[in-house]
C-alpha cells in the first residue's frame, strides 16, 4: 500500500483543450477517495493518468516515493477495475483472475492458492471454470474485483465499476466494496457520478467540475459545508433548493428578500455575517429539502413560503413535496404523512438556521471557504 | 374457390425461390453434376461425352506420376500462400490498428492487392523478376533466373499469390481487431503484460474466429489459383508449378482430355471439401469466443 500524491496535474489535449487543470491531491495510505462530478468533468481522465493509461501533460505524480509520470502502467503496481469490467472474453474466470500474476511469472501453485483465496472471499469459487460470457453483471463485477485484488497492489483504481448494474445489485455491491476496503485496508481511488456511492463509500470525496477540483472533504463535511453553489447543488438528492435575492433591513431585523418578494428572517449570526457585507449584492440562499418543514416548529427561526403543491412523492418512510412558488419550485422532504395532494395550496417553513448563503456573482459560500491547503 | 386460394397460399412461398434456384442451377449445380458426369466418359475434342469408361479416368489419375506431382506442388503452394498471405495480412492489420499520421495511405497500400487482377500482377512480377532487366536482381545483386529455375519458380508464384491474397486478409483482420474491446488491452497494461504477451494472449485468441474463417477462405482460394501460373510459368519449368487447376486447364484445353480434367476437378473438390470439414471439426477446439 502507498500514498499517492498528485501535484498540479493537468491534462491538455492536442488542440489545447484542457480536460484536467491544476489537480493537486494527497491521498493517504489506506484511504478510500472518491472522485465525483458530472460527465466530462475530468474524473476518469485523472484516474487514467494515475493508472498510466493517459499521459500527464503537466505536474507530478508520486506513488509512494517514486515519481511515476513516465512509468509504464505495469510498473506502477496498481490494479484497476473498469466500468465495463474489461474481462478477457476468451479466458475462464480462473485465467482472468490469474492473468496479472501469470504475466509476472509467479509460480503456478502460488497463483492457484491466491485465486482460491480471492474467489472464496468474493464467493465466486463455483464460477472459476466459466467464461465471462456465461456470467451475469454482478458476477462479472465480482470477477473484475477478484482479478484486481490478486496482486496486493499499492492502490486500487475503480472507474465507475457499479454503473452497469441494476439499482438493487448496485446497493448490494456498494456494501460489499465497503467491506472489502475494510478487510484489505487498501488505498482505493474510485470514480463515480453517483453521489450515493460517493457519500457511502468515501473517506474523502473530491468534487470536480470542468477539470478542476471544487472541494475535497469528508462526505459529512461536504454535505453540511459546501464551498460553493456547484458543490451544494451537486451533493444531495433531491438537490438543495436555491433562491436568489438580497439581504435587506426589515422592519425589525435583517432579512433575506427574494426577487419575487419572498421574505425570510435571518438568524443573529447570519445577519451579523451578511450585513452590511452583502448590502446591495445579490445573494443566493440554499436550503436542503429536509430543512423545509411542513409545520411550524418552536424555538426555530422559520421563514414561511406559500405556494401550490405540484407533486407529492410518497416514498413510504418519507414524502417529497414539490411546492411551486413565485420564486420557482422548492422540494421539501418531510417525515410525517401530510395527507397533502398535488394541486393543494400549501405553506412550508424554512428552517433558517440550516440555510446556506452564497455570493450571487462568485457563487462561493459566504460563511465557509474550503482551501486547497495541500 | 377457397381451396384454390389455399393451394396458392401454400405454393406461393416456393415460387419466390425459383429465380434463386434458376441462377444456382444454371451456374452451380448443372456444371457440378455435368463435371461428375463427364469424369466417367471419354470425350471428343469439343468436350462431348462419347464413351462411358466408368472410373477409368480416376484410376488413370491415381496411377499417374504427373498427377501426384501436381497434388504435391499444389499442397506446397497452398501452405506457402496461406501462411504467407495470412501473416502478411495480420502483420499489416496489427500495424494499422493504432492511429498515426498517414494511416489512410498505409491502409490503402496494404489493402490494394485485393483490387489488382492476378494476371496483371503476374505480368508486373514477370518484369520485376526478369533475370537481365528485372529490378529485383538489380537491387539485391543476385543473378537468379527466378521464373525459369525449378527451385525458385514455385516460390515466386506462391509469394506473388500470398501478396495478392494479403489485401483481403488485411481487411478481415482489421475488422477483427476493431471488434476487440480496447479496455482489455488497458487492463492488461495495468496488469503488467508486455506487448508480446498482449499479442499472444489477447489479440490472437480474440482474432481466432476471424483467423479460422480466413484460413478456410484462403485455403480454398489457394487451391483455385490459376491466373498467375498461366502468365508467369505456364506450369513450368518442367512440372514444378503445375498446380492442379493449371493441370485441369492443360488436360482440357491442350490435350482435349475433358474426361480426365473433369476427374481431376472432382478430386480437387473432394480434397477441398475434406479439408473444410476437418477445419470445421477442429474449429470447436481452436476458436475461442
Amino acid at each position: 500500500m502507498a500514498e499517492i500524491v498528485l501535484k498540479n496535474i493537468s491534462k491538455i489535449y492536442d488542440k489545447g483543450q484542457r480536460a484536467v487543470s491544476d489537480f493537486s491531491l494527497h491521498i493517504h495510505d489506506g484511504e478510500f477517495i472518491v472522485f465525483v462530478g458530472p460527465s466530462g468533468c475530468g474524473k476518469s481522465t485523472t484516474l487514467r493518468m494515475i493508472a498510466g493509461l493517459e499521459e500527464i501533460s503537466e505536474g507530478e505524480l508520486w506513488i509512494g516515493d517514486e515519481l511515476c509520470n513516465y512509468a509504464e502502467p505495469g510498473e506502477r503496481d496498481l490494479s484497476m477495475v473498469f466500468q465495463n469490467y474489461a474481462l478477457y472474453p476468451q479466458m475462464s474466470v480462473y485465467d482472468n483472475m490469474a492473468f496479472s500474476l501469470s504475466v509476472r511469472k509467479v509460480p503456478k501453485d502460488q497463483i492457484a492458492r491466491r485465486v482460491d483465496k480471492a474467489a472464496e472471499m468474493l464467493d465466486i469459487k463455483h464460477l472459476l471454470n466459466r467464461r465471462p460470457g456465461q456470467l451475469s453483471g454482478g458476477q462479472k463485477q465480482r470477477v473484475a474485483i477478484g482479478s484486481a485484488i490478486m496482486r496486493e497492489p499499492r492502490a486500487f483504481l475503480m472507474d465507475e465499476p457499479l454503473s452497469n448494474l441494476d439499482a438493487k445489485l448496485r446497493a448490494h455491491m456498494r456494501v460489499e466494496l465497503a467491506a472489502l476496503h475494510q478487510k484489505l485496508g487498501a488505498t482505493m481511488i474510485y470514480v463515480t457520478h453517483d453521489q450515493t456511492e460517493a457519500m457511502t463509500l468515501a473517506d474523502r470525496i473530491v468534487v470536480m467540475k470542468e477539470g478542476r477540483i471544487q472541494q475535497v472533504a469528508s462526505p459529512a463535511e461536504l454535505y453540511s459545508r459546501p464551498t460553493n453553489l456547484f458543490v451544494a447543488g451537486f451533493i444531495g438528492s433531491p438537490a438543495m433548493n436555491f433562491v436568489r435575492g438580497t439581504v435587506e433591513e426589515g422592519e425589525q431585523n435583517i432579512v433575506f428578500r427574494s426577487r419575487n418578494g419572498l421574505c425570510l428572517p435571518l438568524t443573529f449570526d447570519q445577519a451579523a455575517g451578511l450585513w452590511p457585507r452583502c448590502k446591495g449584492r445579490e445573494v443566493v440562499l440554499g436550503i436542503r429539502p429536509e430543512d423545509i418543514l411542513p409545520t411550524q416548529a418552536v424555538n426555530r427561526v422559520l421563514g414561511r413560503m406559500d405556494g401550490r403543491l405540484t407533486a407529492c412523492e410518497g416514498l413510504g418512510h418519507e414524502t417529497i413535496l414539490h411546492l411551486e412558488t413565485a420564486d420557482g419550485e422548492f422540494a421539501a422532504r418531510v417525515k410525517e404523512r401530510t395527507g397533502a395532494r398535488a394541486g393543494d395550496a400549501a405553506s412550508l417553513w424554512v428552517d433558517m438556521e440550516k440555510a446556506h448563503f452564497f455570493d450571487g456573482e462568485t457563487e462561493q459560500n459566504l460563511f465557509y471557504q474550503w482551501s486547497d491547503c495541500e | 374457390m377457397n381451396q384454390l386460394r389455399q393451394r396458392l397460399a401454400e405454393v406461393s412461398p416456393y415460387c419466390y425461390l425459383i429465380p434463386c434456384f434458376a441462377v444456382f442451377g444454371m451456374f452451380l449445380f448443372y456444371p457440378f453434376f455435368k463435371t461428375i458426369y463427364l469424369s466417367l466418359f471419354l470425350t471428343d475434342k469439343l468436350g462431348k461425352a462419347k464413351i462411358f469408361v466408368g472410373l477409368k479416368n480416376y484410376s488413370d489419375l491415381l496411377t499417374s506420376e504427373s498427377f501426384y506431382n501436381s497434388i504435391l506442388v499444389t499442397l506446397i503452394f497452398v501452405v506457402i500462400v496461406v501462411f504467407g498471405s495470412m501473416l502478411l495480412g495480420l502483420a499489416t492489420a496489427v500495424l494499422c490498428s493504432k492511429t498515426f499520421p498517414g494511416i489512410r495511405a498505409f491502409s490503402t497500400a496494404y489493402a490494394l492487392p485485393m483490387a489488382i487482377a492476378s494476371s496483371g500482377a503476374a505480368m508486373i512480377f514477370k518484369v520485376i523478376l526478369n533475370p537481365t532487366i528485372g529490378v529485383f536482381n538489380k537491387l539485391t545483386g543476385l543473378d537468379i533466373n527466378w521464373i525459369s529455375d525449378p527451385r525458385y519458380a514455385l516460390i515466386c508464384v506462391a509469394v506473388l499469390t500470398a501478396w495478392l491474397n494479403s489485401g483481403i486478409n488485411f481487411l478481415y483482420f482489421s475488422a477483427g481487431l476493431g471488434n476487440i474491446d480496447e479496455s482489455i488491452y488497458e487492463r492488461a497494461s495495468v496488469d503488467g503484460a508486455s506487448g508480446v504477451q498482449k499479442f499472444f494472449r489477447l489479440t490472437l485468441p480474440g482474432l481466432s474466429p476471424i483467423i479460422f474463417y480466413t484460413l478456410v477462405v484462403n485455403i480454398i482460394q489457394a487451391f483455385q489459383s490459376f491466373g498467375q501460373v498461366k502468365i508467369l510459368t505456364q506450369g513450368g519449368p518442367g512440372e514444378s508449378t503445375n498446380l492442379i487447376v493449371y493441370s485441369i486447364y492443360r488436360d482440357a484445353f491442350f490435350n482435349y482430355k475433358f474426361g480426365s480434367a473433369a476427374a481431376q476437378s472432382v478430386i480437387l473438390f473432394l480434397i477441398i471439401m475434406a479439408l473444410t470439414l476437418v477445419m470445421f471439426k477442429v474449429e470447436k477446439k481452436g476458436v475461442k469466443y
